[in-house]
């Protein structure tokens, strides 16, 4: 379903109208900016332009969340119908399928605003730095004198700000879809629409600093998560939260009419992992850290410290390789029931081999940003319960690479999982048996060790933030390393499944 | 699992499985390849020893264990007779054998060829190393010389001081010997263990993947639960010592005796309901 | 057009040749009855006309209403391929709903009357694990069936059943030809040929005749 829905992601005619009227007020706020340029008599570059659109509250909240709120509402009531529930199975599925219809329609928003800002910054000097104006604090330029403050590079604040508007919406989109299913009555839904218009209205003109998780506009605009939230990623969390309660909300709705029974052996293993990973935080906390914490992220640091160049200590390779090599094996117990004779009845289904795979892939591989994000998100719950570090900071040195720890953690995390899923693909149905992928899960965990791989070429444990030390340029190269390998067991993988001969492997 | 009655059920049983490891391992050409595989260490250890400041053979053996065997080691184990028997059972082999010869006597044979092969295998991990580098090394000479003296102990001190750094080997300070023999069989008797307790869970768990993954994930969860409560000696890793201080020798038996009495419930259970086990049907 | 048309296939394995210039035609609205001994190559020519291994020569045509741009296998075909395959840990009930989620066409309703159209109770909690040989390939017949395929493909779909379920399974093939879908199946029991097929096709000598 995924792939059908993703490809559906096509622009309509009003997108046109849209990105007209984008552009229009793009080069408005430029002549804004122009005229700011020469009150201060400092130059511009291209990043005052396209940040100062991205940040613009005006837009947002006149423009971009109605819209979305519209055509949310819309998008719901078209796809709720009893008929398609009953082909899902269940409120969940439901809830997923019109997330990811949101999703398709979110995309083309986002380019137009990305391109509108783009396009109307033409002709300003290319940097990949703030520019002279953006540093400047003075009143005429509030926003981006204080987010260019904060010693992130404008290329992070687009990121973090789209991604941020993204989740925000989608969370919204959620919020709808899970009214919807407790009312199923249009009013109710138009209704909860517009209380969300009016509601981030009004956090726009007045903050609500008492309670930062309710001010909606603290979730559209960086600037606003800068003062709220320190370190800005927790910005992240309350939307992560909803968007749990949302899902937590339809597996009751699901619980209520229909008791599917508990299917042990699943939920028993999934369940001994998330206990294990929480145990490694808490260890991570009360033994590695002494209950001190000095940074937010120490928490994680020290959990998913794994091994570093210099070598590596037993019980932390020890966790590192159960959350992530325990994942592949969680995948490995998923993949045993695919190398056995229903392959032929399912993959008769699907239609090809090709569309198999990428359903049967695809929900494992999106499932691994979540899985890292709740680790982070579990990483600074817990940090939480630390109190203030007794000498300074032990790990003050490390606040300057707080940004490479995330990289590190987060792209580099999920290229390295991606490749533990991938070689127990290949390995477990190149041999037919799942045995084989577990001897490739012990490969990979002596291959992990620095002894063995001292060059960092072996796609195992790179993912380690004890390799932050290394600086961003060594990250950087682990990321060229991953990707390389990534790529390569993706085609090895395709190839499998476009060849009959490999793909029915013994089992013809 | 069938306590053998008389003199001639017993060597029938025993004829059984030499029959059974003749067929599968005692080919000259398997032998010589798994004595070189074995011996590999040795050889690489010795080639690298010039970078290590080594004191003595006792140092020298425990670089040549190799530093990826404890995280691997229940794999092994499993791997060597465990997982080709697993095969028998999927094909459904056994099935046939059922009709053809007493099943009770069938496993009992497989189970005392499985930890033969087991003993036999990480014994020899052990002992080859031992040998190496207490008697084929200091005869050759090619380590040479180890250190003489020590920060802050007297020549006496530095005597005994072998016998100080891991658990079991205060077994040096009976003879190099007792430690060699003493540990190999710590070893051996560990992947025999191991290996057991995989084969019974091969008969009992429905899902022979599951079964034969359930040693080394169990392994590897317990040791991080153990390093949790700060009580690493008691973690099934203990099998290799090497990496923490000295403990009395009792320690390391307590994870092993608690391994043991969960192999022997299970084979009772295995022996107590041969009948009805699903595998076997 | 023809459903399935087979042209000139030829297929082997490792130096054992199962099939040397094949030429079949499968019309709608008929039920072809395929015999051979053991080993003769009748799975692996349901196998061929599947798409689950492909000829060394000649071409297996499908009527392109079953097989849309950018398949492999057809489309709208029910199968039962050489054995049942399920997930063992789950209830018969569970299986057959995973499969049914794939092309999502029918809901619960449709597959428990299918489960008892071949005499399966939908509601029991035992997993397939512990089904009989027969209950499994009754339940592979409901894979095969539930989604109201237009062709069915039944590699030896009497196998052990019962009495009771012989005759079921064959007046829901009757049926099925009545309302004009194709069924291609294998049996060893002349009975079954007999009193079924339209049409028998036998392999013998790496070809397929056409018998009756
Ligand atoms: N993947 C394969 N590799 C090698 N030989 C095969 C393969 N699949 C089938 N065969 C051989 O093809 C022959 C026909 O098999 P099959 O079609 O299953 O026989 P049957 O007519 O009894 O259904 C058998 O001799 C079998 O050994
Ligand atoms: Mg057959």
């Amino acid at each position: 379903m995924t792939h059908r829905i993703v490809r559906s992601l096509n622009f309509a005619p009003w997108h046109v109208a849209l990105l007209a009227l984008s552009m229009v007020y793009g080069l408005y706020l430029r002549q804004q900016l122009q005229v700011i340029s020469h009150e201060l008599m400092v130059p511009l570059n291209m990043w005052d332009q396209i940040l100062t659109f991205l940040l613009d509250p005006y837009y947002i909240s006149y423009l971009f969340v109605p819209i979305w709120l519209y055509s949310s509402c819309v998008s719901i009531q078209r796809h709720f119908s009893v008929p398609a529930l009953i082909r899902l199975g269940s409120y969940r599925s439901w809830l997923y399928r019109s997330t990811l219809h949101a999703l398709a329609r979110l995309i083309p928003l986002l380019l137009i605003w990305l391109v509108s800002a783009t396009v109307t910054a033409a002709g300003l000097p290319l940097s990949i730095d703030w520019s002279a104006t953006s540093t400047v604090g003075n009143p005429l330029n509030q926003v981006l004198g204080f987010v260019s403050n904060h010693g992130i590079p404008p290329l992070l604040v687009l990121a973090l700000q789209l991604m941020l508007v993204g989740l925000t919406l989608l969370c919204l989109h959620m919020v709808l879809a899970l009214v919807h299913l407790l009312s199923s009555k249009q009013v109710v839904i138009y209704a909860a629409a517009a209380a969300l218009f009016f509601a981030q209205l009004i956090s726009f003109r007045s903050r609500i600093e008492a309670a930062p998780f309710l001010d909606l506009a603290n979730f559209f605009l960086l600037h606003r998560s800068f003062t709220a939230y320190d370190p800005v990623a927790l910005v992240f969390l309350p939307v992560i939260a909803v968007i749990g309660l949302c899902v937590a909300g339809v597996q009751y709705q699901d619980r209520r009419h229909r008791s599917t029974p508990l299917r042990l052996p699943g939920s028993l293993s999934t369940l001994l992992y998330v206990g294990l990973c929480a145990l490694g935080l808490i260890y991570a906390l009360a033994f590695e850290l002494r209950n001190e914490v000095g940074t937010p992220t120490d928490v994680l640091f020290v959990a998913f410290y794994g091994v570093s160049a210099e070598g590596f200590e037993w019980n932390l390779y020890l966790y590192h390789s159960i959350v992530f090599l325990g994942f592949a094996y969680l995948f490995l117990l998923v993949l045993e029931n695919e190398l056995k004779a229903r392959i032929y009845y399912v993959a008769l289904r699907h239609g090809s081999p090709t569309r198999w795979f990428s359903r049967f892939i695809l929900p494992v591989a999106a499932r691994v940003p979540l899985l890292l994000g709740a680790l982070f998100a579990g990483a600074l719950l817990i940090g939480l319960a630390g109190g203030p570090s007794a000498d300074g900071n032990a790990l003050a040195d490390l606040r300057l690479g707080q940004g490479w720890v995330l990289y590190q953690f987060f792209i580099n995390g999920t290229l390295q999982v991606l490749c533990y899923i991938l070689v127990v693909f290949v390995i477990g149905w190149l041999n037919g048996r799942p045995m084989a992928g577990l001897f490739a899960l012990g490969c990979l965990l002596v291959a992990g060790l620095p002894a063995v791989n001292s060059a960092r070429v072996l796609p195992a444990a790179l993912n380690s933030l004890g390799y932050v030390g290394l600086g961003g340029q060594e990250l950087l190269r682990i990321t060229a390393v991953l990707s390389v390998y990534c790529l390569a067991l993706l085609l090895g993988a395709l190839l499998i499944v476009k060849s009959p001969k490999l793909f029915f492997n013994e089992r013809v | 699992m069938d306590r053998p009655h008389s003199l001639g059920k017993f060597t029938k049983l025993l004829k059984t499985v030499r029959s059974d490891l003749k067929k599968t391992f005692l080919s000259w050409k398997v032998t010589l390849l798994l004595l070189a595989l074995l011996a590999l260490p040795s050889v690489y250890a010795t080639a690298i020893s010039d970078g290590y400041a080594l004191f003595g053979p006792a140092d020298f053996f425990t670089l040549i264990i190799p530093f990826a065997l404890p995280l691997v080691f229940p794999l092994i184990a499993v791997a060597l007779y465990a997982l080709p028997f697993s095969n028998e059972l999927s094909h459904r082999y056994i099935v046939y054998t059922r009709t053809r010869s007493n099943i009770r006597r069938y496993l009992t044979s497989k189970a005392l060829a499985n930890i033969v092969v087991a003993f036999v295998a990480f014994f020899l991990a052990a002992f080859i190393p031992f040998l190496w580098a207490f008697v084929v090394e200091p005869s050759v000479g090619v380590i040479n010389p180890y250190r003489q003296t020590m920060v802050g102990l007297s020549p006496a001190e530095l005597e005994a001081y072998p016998a100080t750094v891991n658990t079991f080997s205060q077994l040096l300070s009976i003879g190099p010997w007792a430690y060699g023999l003493g540990y190999s069989l710590w070893l051996g008797m560990n992947g025999a263990l191991y290996a057991s307790i995989g084969f019974l869970l091969l008969l009992v768990v429905p899902n022979r993947f599951v079964a034969l993954s359930i040693p080394f994930i169990g392994y590897h969860i317990a040791n991080f639960v153990f390093a949790v409560l700060t009580i690493p000696q008691y973690s099934p890793a203990i099998v290799f010592p090497f990496n923490l201080t000295q403990f009395p020798l009792w320690v390391p038996f307590v994870p092993f005796t608690v391994l043991a009495v969960l192999a022997l419930s299970l084979a009772l259970y295995v022996r107590r309901r041969t009948r009805e086990l699903d595998v076997l049907l | 057009m023809a459903v399935i048309q087979l042209e000139k296939i030829t297929k082997s394995f490792k130096g054992t040749t199962l099939f040397e210039n094949v030429n079949a035609t499968f019309d709608a609205g008929k039920i072809y009855g395929i015999v051979g001994h053991n080993g003769s190559g009748k799975s692996v020519l349901f196998k061929l006309i599947c798409g689950f291994i492909v000829p060394d020569s000649g071409t297996v045509t499908i009527d392109p209403t079953y097989m849309s741009k950018n398949r492999t296998f057809p489309e709208n075909f029910g199968v039962i391929i050489d054995r049942p395959g399920y997930l063992p840990q789950k209830t018969g009930l569970d299986n057959l709903r995973d499969l049914a989620r794939i092309r999502a066409v029918i809901g619960d309703d449709e597959i428990r009357t299918a489960m008892k159209s071949v005499g399966l109770a939908p509601d029991t909690k035992q997993a397939v694990r512990n089904y009989s040989l027969g209950m499994k390939q009754k339940l592979a017949l409901t894979q095969a069936i539930m989604e109201e395929p237009q062709v069915l493909l039944l590699d030896e779909p009497f196998n052990a059943l019962d009495v009771d379920s012989v005759e079921l399974v064959r007046n829901l093939l009757a049926s099925y030809r009545d309302k004009g879908r194709t069924v291609i199946f294998t049996s060893h029991n002349r009975e079954d040929m007999d009193l079924l097929a339209d049409h028998v096709f036998r392999i013998r000598a790496n070809s397929l005749e056409q018998t009756a």
